[in-house]
């Protein structure tokens, strides 16, 4: 870690644009635009995600062959696309309105190890459901 | 004495103190919610299939307060432009939306959703005693007169209805919703209760005993004159067998449209509008034919309820959180909006910090939405 | 520091400006100040390890001598104390030379709740206050060169969220039905159903739904997880923003570096409990059933006599497990990390020569922080897990010993070569070392679950744990206290004291910690209230006896622990003045403060020109070389204006 006695603190302090941000007086929708659009996304979804726990995909002969694929059978395939249609909302909330899309390492690095282990804590949990000794555990599902 | 970066981000690792505390904590909600997602995942997989409901919740009030949410997530971060960009009206604005929003949320969930979840009463039938309730359970595989099966998916056929949910008639008896709530009382439990301090020596904890038989008693048996005729001093059998009959069976007043129509194959999967309950003449259901936790709906009913009061309640503490906050931060005062004048950029972090919080918020709604309402 | 002079022009909304003395109340009280903070937790936390102590003296007389009642006096203060549930009167007790006594004796809800409090306030409200929050608290900021930590008032709420809980615990333990009685890992379906509401207790009183002692101890825990994640957020961007110029990864003291990793450790696995308690108080209070099985017969008569437990069912004993072991497995390194720290610390200062391998060693603990999120159920061979996953656990279990073996390895060959000043803090480092080996080593086994399957549950895990957290962490914090308490006050603790104290703690803690390895190999089961005598006496055979030596060892560890007690506060008043502001001749930057650290740390700009460890640097004049020294040659930077520290 070089210098750091040079800092943004050395600027005199009536200026308080040091904060990173350019201080456009201009359009206030040209800047907010992305924002906006992230939003009528995010509605959109939303829609979509109620119509589609409406539709029984466990009847619809190309999404029970596709899923079988991956082990998923019955109303378990409505809880998969509806999840993935979630992940996705967050996404875009995460990429744009929390900035992580031009966010810093150290910002990035330890939510890549929180994600890393609340997956690992999904994971596993299923793993050792999944796995019971012979006769122990009833599957239900 | 001052502590660095406070305000301003320090250069070799880009980022001011509040802005890395901020994450830090996101990170720990992260393994919060985690933590409790993999309750409900565990609570889901566990369930027998008939006992996990669907379309118990308002999807069409579930959805108004997922666009709220969202739009407040919008809010906030206009709130946040206009404040870099110097326009204190519109700031102040979208920051009173956000925290309106925010409350908005709150009342719908509150005063309306929660509610109408305590007013509704419900129970699981036993297996081998479905058939006595099969009017309202509909598992037999009847025809109609054009001799097709009503009744012919599968579902049923695997995993039967058992369900019963309706309303109780609380202007008749307004102790009957409580009373619904209270297990089934045996008549040795009932006389363990009678029993107690009756043969206590000691003076001070007969005295105790005695006042927690009342507790106890007002706790199982619910209306004070039914306990009036437990404590005569030359109670009947009969008389304690009437009282304990009424405590064990419950006289429900309308049923949910399942139960009303269980015949109607449509009643089967979810409605995107709640469909109108159904009068009954005279259902009564005894407790002894259900499983353990019936009453109201709250987490004693069932897994799928507990989970849902547990993440919607820790999820709404959050959004409380977040709209106190908010509503410091546009109060004119030191720590506040006044801070537009004297520290403008320390004012931007903490929208920006407190933005950071809203949207994980946000990003949980997202989630519990489908989960619950939906899925 | 240059900036901060410049900072107080800006015309802040900060309301911290600490120009004015501040009062007995913000000063000691409500404070903001990291070291203040640091005793606070530090008292509080040696307080509680005491407490915690005492209820062991009594729970290990409940597995030596089982119903036999207390010496006369002793058992009638105890029962005044903690009341009919805990204490019974035992009239003609036969002893087994014949003679009848009576007394009060404990009663097996006795030494659950003994047994329960005593790990819980163990490990959430002695070791990790004293070790992570306090020392943590205290030295971290100074070996930074920060003038406090990040968020002042944050870390204030921390202690006082802190402080919540501590009154939830000792408080529990005085309501009807006495504290909680299901293990220190809270396992439900017991954790459910003891101490139920609507239950009575032994004095006729009905235990109420907020106030008993299962619900409690989940209340204490929320504040005590809430307290500990808002001082590890704290701790980490602390060492992540406020390292004073030149300080820096690579040159960080081996101890911030333990408490970095602990920072993160709780505050990814802390919150996976905090949701499980919050469940665990569902099921409790409004009566749902995450942790209750279907099929669950709970009928007492008492709990007839109020709220009938019927759970809906459907839950699972094993979610809890799950979310408890995902925390507190990362838990135990919790433990032991900060108190690697401090005997890194101490090692490379009393052996006067740098730390063998500090980059294997921050390597091993970054390794060992990322594994101990994927082994917990290494705890729960005896789940039913099957054949995949137990190997899974097992394989994971087995790496992480790696890089606790490096650990253990480099502060070993730390010593190799070096002039060792033998002092009291130096003889509790040293001993440290192979005591965490025996705990260590005797992990390895329990790893691999077919031994596992046996071992589990018995004394040897006991011992297992014991070995690494009492003679391996408690010795670590003894030593830190020894090492900073000069610091922190002004004066040395008496030397003779505190050898007294290492070589009689030495000797009877190996006394009180050995035997159970072996009784747990011969089949010792643990929470067993009377120690196996009345079921297993025939199967233990011979390892029974042991119980009550275990038992006298225990109180001669207790008496000598007076030693450090009469000791810390003889020195506050009597003890020896520090001859100078660094009297171990110490590299490290705590040391470069006046004597103690006033407000805002350091009188003068600090700078950090080396690493963290240099003593006896071939060719310098002194065999220590302070991290702020700069270069031969380099001029000290001139601080562009007076420093507005001084005060
Ligand atoms: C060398 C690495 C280690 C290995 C391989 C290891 C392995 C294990 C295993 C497999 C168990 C479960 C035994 C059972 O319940 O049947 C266990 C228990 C335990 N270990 Fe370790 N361990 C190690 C180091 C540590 C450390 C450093 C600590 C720090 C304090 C620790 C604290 C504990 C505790 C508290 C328990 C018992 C918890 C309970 O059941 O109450 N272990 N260990
Ligand atoms: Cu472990």
């Amino acid at each position: 870690m070089s210098d750091h006695t040079a800092t943004a603190h050395d600027k005199p302090a009536a200026t308080h644009d040091s904060h990173g941000h350019d201080e456009h007086h201009g359009s206030v929708l040209e800047h907010v635009k992305p924002y906006l659009i992230v939003g009528a996304a995010l509605f959109l979804f939303t829609v979509i995600t109620v119509a589609l726990s409406y539709i029984h995909f466990d009847k619809i002969g190309i999404f029970v062959w596709a899923f079988d694929k991956i082990g998923v059978h019955g109303f378990t395939i409505n809880i998969v696309i509806g999840m993935a249609v979630a992940t996705f909302k967050v996404c875009l909330v995460g990429a744009w309105f929390m900035h992580l899309k031009q966010e810093k390492s150290s910002v990035w690095t330890p939510l890549l190890f929180t994600f890393f282990f609340v997956a690992g804590l999904f994971l596993l949990f299923a793993f050792a459901y999944a796995d019971p000794i012979p006769g122990t555990i009833e599957w239900k599902h | 004495m001052e502590i660095p970066y406070t305000v301003h981000p320090r250069p070799d690792t880009g980022l001011a103190n509040p802005k890395l505390g901020i994450w830090l904590f996101i990170a720990s909600e992260v393994m919060l919610f985690g933590g409790l997602f993999a309750g409900y995942i565990f609570m889901r997989l566990g369930a027998e299939p008939w006992m996990w409901p669907q379309g118990w919740l308002n999807v069409p009030v579930g959805t108004f307060n997922t666009f709220i949410l969202i739009a407040s997530s919008v809010t906030i971060i206009l709130s946040w432009e206009c404040l870099k960009m110097r326009k204190y009206k519109a700031f102040k604005a979208w920051l009173a939306a956000t925290w309106i929003c925010g409350l908005a949320f709150l009342v719908v969930k509150l005063a309306y959703e929660w509610p109408t979840k305590f007013h509704h009463y419900g129970g699981y039938v036993k297996k081998e005693a479905a058939a006595k309730y099969e009017k309202y359970l509909g598992n037999k595989d009847t025809k109609d007169a054009k001799g097709s099966h009503v009744d012919g998916h599968e579902t049923r056929k695997k995993y039967p209805r058992l369900f019963i949910g309706g309303h109780l008639d609380t202007d008749k008896d307004p102790d009957a919703q409580t009373a619904a709530n209270v297990p089934l009382v045996t008549a040795a439990q009932l006389d363990a209760v009678l029993a107690m301090g009756a043969t206590e020596q000691n003076a001070a904890k007969k005295a105790k005993l005695l006042a927690n038989r009342a507790k106890a008693l007002k706790q199982i048996v619910v209306r004070d004159l039914d306990i009036a005729i437990l404590l005569k001093p030359n109670v009947t059998a009969e008389e304690k067998a009437s009282v304990l009959h009424k405590m064990n069976t419950i006289h429900v007043h309308s049923v949910d449209a399942e139960n009303g129509d269980p015949y109607d194959p449509s009643n089967d999967s979810a409605h995107f509008i709640p469909r109108p309950q159904k009068d009954v003449d005279h259902l009564v259901i005894e407790k002894a034919d259900l499983y353990p936790g019936h009453g109201s709906f709250v987490p004693k009913l069932n897994t799928y309820l507990a989970t849902y009061f547990m993440i919607t309640g820790l999820h709404g503490a959050h959004v409380l959180a977040g709209c106190i906050v908010f509503i410091y931060f546009w109060l004119p005062i030191k720590g506040g909006a006044k801070l537009y004048t004297t520290n403008h950029a320390q004012l931007c972090n903490r929208i920006e910090v407190s933005g950071l919080f809203w949207h994980l918020v946000d990003l949980i709604w997202i989630f519990v939405f489908p989960l619950f309402y939906l899925l | 520091m240059a900036y901060a002079a410049i900072h107080t022009h800006e015309a802040h909304g900060h309301d911290d400006h600490d120009h004015h003395e501040l009062g007995f109340w913000r000063k000691w009280v409500f404070a903001t100040d990291h070291k203040v903070i640091g005793i606070q937790y530090l008292t509080t936390g040696l307080a509680f390890l005491l407490f915690g102590f005492m209820l062991m003296l009594l729970m290990r007389w409940s597995i030596a001598h089982g119903a036999q009642p207390l010496q006369g006096w002793f058992g009638a203060a105890m029962h005044t104390i903690f009341g009919n549930d805990v204490f019974v009167l035992t009239e003609n007790f036969k002893m087994t030379d014949g003679s009848l006594i009576s007394g009060y004796s404990l009663t097996s809800q006795g030494y659950n709740v003994f047994g329960a409090m005593h790990g819980t306030i163990m490990v959430f409200f002695g070791i990790v206050p004293i070790a992570m929050a306090g020392f943590g608290n205290f030295v971290m900021p100074l070996q930074i060169g920060a003038v406090d930590m990040a968020f002042p008032r944050l870390n204030m709420a921390s202690y006082w969220s802190f402080f919540i809980s501590c009154v939830f615990m000792v408080a529990s333990f005085f309501v009807p039905g006495s504290a909680a009685q299901s293990g220190w890992t809270n396992y439900p379906p017991l954790a459910g159903i003891a101490n139920f509401p609507g239950t009575l207790s032994a004095d006729g009183d009905m235990l109420g739904v907020w106030t008993n002692g299962g619900t409690l101890w989940l209340l204490g825990m929320v504040f005590n997880i809430t307290g500990s994640l808002l001082g590890s957020i704290n701790f980490i961007t602390t060492i992540v923003q406020l390292r004073a110029p030149g300080m820096t990864w690579g040159r960080l003291p081996f101890f911030c570096w333990a408490q970095f990793i602990t920072a993160y450790l709780l505050v990814l696995a802390f919150p996976p409990l905090e949701s499980a308690a919050v469940m665990n108080l569902f099921d409790r209070v409004f009566g749902s059933a995450f942790f209750m099985p279907t099929g669950l017969v709970v009928t007492t008569v008492t709990s007839a006599a109020g709220i009938v437990p019927a759970y809906s069912g459907g839950g699972s004993p094993i979610l809890w497990q799950h979310l408890f072991w995902f925390l507190a497995h990362p838990e135990v390194y919790v433990l032991i990390l900060p108190a690697i720290g401090m005997v890194t610390e101490i090692i490379a200062c009393n052996s006067r020569k740098p730390i063998w391998g500090y980059k294997a060693m921050v390597g091993a603990i970054l390794v060992l922080g990322f594994l101990s999120f994927i082994v917990w159920a290494h705890h729960m061979y005896m789940t039913g897990m099957g054949p995949k996953v137990s190997a899974f656990f097992q394989t994971t279990t087995i790496l992480i010993s790696v890089p606790s073996v490096i650990l253990l390895t480099a502060l070993l060959l730390s010593l190799w070569g070096g002039s060792i000043r033998f002092n009291t803090p130096m003889l509790f480092a040293t001993a440290f070392l192979p005591m965490f080996g025996i705990g260590g080593l005797t992990g390895i086994p329990l790893a691999f679950n077919a031994i596992d399957l046996f071992m589990h549950d018995t004394y040897y895990v006991i011992g297992h744990f014991h070995y690494v957290v009492a003679p391996g962490t408690i010795f670590a914090i003894f030593a830190g206290c020894y090492h900073w308490y000069p610091k922190a006050t002004g004066r040395m603790m008496s030397e003779f004291w505190g050898k007294v104290h290492f070589w009689g703690s030495l000797v009877s803690i190996n006394c009180v910690f050995f035997p159970m390895l072996a009784q747990g190999m011969a089949g010792a089961h643990r929470r067993w209230y009377d120690g196996g005598a009345g079921s297993y006496s025939e199967t233990l055979g011979n390892a029974i006896q042991w119980n009550g030596f275990m038992s006298k060892w225990a109180w001669v560890l207790g008496l000598f622990q007076l030693v450090f007690i009469y000791n810390f506060f003889w020195s506050l008043f009597r003890g020896k003045k520090v001859p100078n502001d660094n009297p171990w001749n110490a590299t490290t930057l705590e040391w470069q403060t006046p004597t103690p650290p006033p407000h805002g740390n350091f009188i003068k700009p600090i700078h950090v020109y080396r690493a963290a460890y240099e003593y006896s640097v071939p060719g310098a004049d002194k065999d220590y070389t302070p991290q702020d020294e700069p270069p031969a040659g380099e001029a000290l930077p001139v601080p562009a204006k007076a420093p507005a520290l001084a005060h």
